[in-house]
């Protein structure tokens, strides 16, 4: 029997942009809680040969020593992604760091259109602790990006309050409901995300993606 | 014609306990020389796409059979019409069962391929290549692409409301050779938009399968071990669904056609020249990336049009003319010129086989036409079914976990899917070797009405005839029925090949 040559193509990518709180109030045990989940992250990325090639992490970090809203890694396949030490500090400028990351999806598709590349749907996660503590207008001017995002299918969004976060301001940013990590689980988000991930499950321009259960980390079904 | 099929579950549909939700079905008429494949990817997306694609097949290969056994002669706008039909059947039909649409989502590719025309149906994405010979003799393969959105998981279904604006439906009037269609699970194995089509992995395809025929294998082995080859996994983790149509029991391979293979992509129902480009490389990593101004200008272009969104209706026509689908000059100076690339590569020293079969010399088990045969080639033709013959009974059940698989011989008129049908109409008519011949010798006689269920008429291959009754046990979820009565019997029964409808996974 003829040998048969399975190459893929290769060229598919999923983008993943995650806006992380690392301001004063995630110090401690949220922030190395955050980390270990980055770094768990990674791991189940690499267990998947599929994700690990072709899921693209960008990190936004907003706070931290810098108090401001920094792309900390621009967009890496999951095979080159090093998660870095999150340091927390400083006050939450989430709506620059959400419109960073809203430019940076653009960036990526632009990208990927001039190689004639191929992408799913990008994801956007948010992930905060607290209140924003941008101007009003930055705010809203994040919350119209946002909401231009998700109602142009431009980009998946989801929104996380990780304690007592304020999810009326996380709920301005989407139309689905804000998901709510039950205690600091950011091991099994991570879990849950790098198998979301890696599934990319095919939808219509009109939806959104269907998602495995949260259960391992949420207690808020949500949308 | 030979037709067979498998798929197998995608790993991440394994590690996220979400059902097998590609669906398929293929059949074949020996009597009418028809084969009919339909292949539908449910969205993960959607709550009960495994429904929704399964519904499709059934209803769609029952009514293409309906069509197939009422009219001697399938028109292209018949055939337009019966799919449209069959899609609103199956729309209704899920309504009717208490489904919301929007959780059934499921693509469509699928054929109804006869010797000198095949007509494809096509929305959403997957995959579908037909090998045609072209009048001048050369082979052309013809590519039905995958429709996306803007991103690359975005696709349309029969399910969604304006499913007749993404419903691609062509005529393709010339002899088939082969076709090939798959869920997009698979696609990229086969198809590279740049580069085209993948011969590392089409030419052993069709050489196995032609080995398969050869030595009364199943060609159901075939192509489950392709879809669950450990390799895939590497590249995709999405379900994978492959059915195969080939030409009688001696495929021609695309090595006939050298490296020089032609290759249309059908835009609106018409054949276009498909230019491969060199591939870019994959997509650069974040520290070697330059800014798009600074690139854009160097990067090759991608060779052909994106097909527009929404403008594939089912209204595209058969092509306005044979010219549409092969212009003769062209394919002079394509021949030309693959003569003296052939003819230099050959002095160079890499050539050999391939360039000199550019030069017309079919190799003895080619048959053109089904009609123009020497008489070597018939007598090859003929061992060759009756080892296939003889092996019917020895193929035994196949069981892989994950994988299901269908298939029916030249042999064989047999219906199998790989689901549980909502119809319940899987059925498996195996008839015999011999008459698969005729389907060649006959090739140019008049279809008969009602051919199906007609016996055949007395012809000295008859004493080969053969009946299949239905296999001892049949796995989950496949009802495999007895042959029609009908059928001349002139040999004891035998069991039926069990291996062909299986459905694990779900």
């Amino acid at each position: 029997m003829s040998d048969i040559n399975f190459e893929g193509n290769s060229r598919q990518r999923t983008p993943c942009v995650l806006v992380l709180d690392c301001s004063g109030s995630m110090d401690g045990s949220p922030i190395s809680e955050l980390n270990a989940g980055l770094r768990e992250f990674k791991k189940s990325l690499s267990e998947d040969p599929v994700a690990m090639t072709s899921v693209s992490v960008c990190i936004v970090s907003v706070g931290g020593p810098s108090n401001s809203a920094d792309v900390m890694m621009d967009f890496v396949d999951a095979i080159d992604f090093e998660p870095a030490d999150l340091k927390a500090d400083g006050s939450t400028p989430l709506g620059e760091g959400i419109i960073m990351a809203l430019d940076k999806i653009e960036e990526f598709k632009a990208e990927a259109k001039i190689h004639d590349n191929r992408y799913t749907r990008p994801w956007l996660f948010v992930m905060s602790d607290g209140e924003p503590t941008d101007d009003a207008h930055v705010w809203s001017e994040a919350v119209r990006r946002s909401m231009e995002a998700e109602t142009g299918k431009k980009a998946v969004i989801f929104s996380i309050a990780i304690g007592k976060a304020n999810t009326s301001k996380l709920q301005e940013i989407t139309q689905k409901s804000v998901a709510q990590m039950s205690g600091i689980r950011f091991k099994e988000f991570f879990v849950w995300l790098s198998g979301s991930l890696s599934k990319a499950s095919k939808t219509t321009e009109g939806t959104d993606v269907q998602l495995p259960p949260r259960d391992s980390w949420s207690f808020v079904s949500g949308g | 014609m030979l037709v067979g099929g498998a798929t197998c579950i995608g790993e991440a549909h394994k590690r996220n306990g979400i059902p097998l939700q590609d669906a398929f079905k293929v059949f074949g008429n020996s009597t009418q020389k028809y084969v009919i494949a339909i292949v539908s990817d449910g969205a993960g997306s959607a709550r009960h796409a495994e429904i929704g694609s399964d519904r499709i097949c059934s209803i769609f290969t029952d009514e293409v059979r309906r069509l197939c056994e009422e009219s001697q002669t399938v028109s292209f706008d018949k055939f337009k019409e019966t799919t449209s039909f069959a899609i609103q059947s199956a729309r209704r039909s899920l309504v009717d069962d208490g489904y919301s649409l929007a959780d059934c989502h499921a693509t469509i590719v699928a054929t109804l391929a006869f010797d000198d025309r095949c007509f494809l149906v096509h929305l959403g994405d997957g995959l579908q290549v037909v090998l045609i010979r072209e009048p001048s003799g050369a082979i052309a393969a013809c590519v039905s692409e995958p429709e996306n959105g803007d991103a690359a998981n975005e696709t349309f279904f029969y399910t969604e409301d304006d499913w007749h604006s993404h419903l691609r439906i062509t005529e393709i009037p010339r002899d088939v050779l082969a076709c090939f269609l798959m869920s997009d699970g698979m696609e990229e194995f086969v198809w590279n938009p740049k580069t085209g089509l993948k011969l590392p992995f089409c030419r052993p395809l069709l050489q196995n399968a032609r080995q398969a025929v050869i030595s009364g294998q199943d060609l159901n082995e075939i192509l489950s071990e392709i879809v669950s080859d450990e390799r895939t996994n590497q590249f995709t983790n999405d379900d994978k669904t492959l059915c195969l149509v080939l030409r009688d029991s001696a495929p021609v391979t695309i090595h006939e056609a050298g490296n020089n293979l032609n290759q249309y992509i059908i835009r609106n129902g018409h054949p276009v020249k498909f230019s491969p480009s060199a591939d870019t490389p994959a997509p650069p990593r974040v520290q070697q990336r330059t800014s798009p101004q600074s690139v854009s200008n160097t990067l090759p272009q991608r060779p052909t049009a994106k097909p527009p969104t929404g403008v594939h209706s089912n209204s595209l026509g058969a092509p306005d003319s044979e010219e549409s689908w092969a212009t003769e000059g062209y394919k002079r100076s394509s021949r030309l010129v693959s003569f003296f690339l052939g003819l230099a590569i050959y002095f160079i020293g890499l050539g050999s086989g391939y360039f000199l079969n550019e030069l017309e010399r079919d190799p003895p088990w080619v048959v053109k036409d089904g009609s123009a045969k020497t008489s070597s080639s018939v007598a090859e033709k003929e061992s060759e079914k009756a080892k296939l013959g003889s092996d019917i009974t020895d193929q035994s059940q196949k069981q892989e976990n994950g994988v299901a698989t269908s298939t029916s011989s030249p042999s064989k008129d047999v219906e199998r899917t790989k689901g549980t049908s909502p119809t319940g109409t899987d059925k498996a008519n195996v008839s015999t070797p011999s008459s698969a011949a005729k389907v060649v010798s006959d090739s140019k006689t008049p279809y008969p009405t009602n051919a199906s269920n007609a016996p055949s008429k007395s012809t000295p291959s008859d004493a080969a005839k053969e009946s299949v009754s239905t296999p001892p046990s049949v796995s989950k979820g496949t009802k495999v029925d007895t042959p029609n009565p009908t059928k001349a019997s002139n040999a004891p029964p035998k069991s039926a090949p069990t291996d062909a409808a299986e459905k694990i996974g779900r």
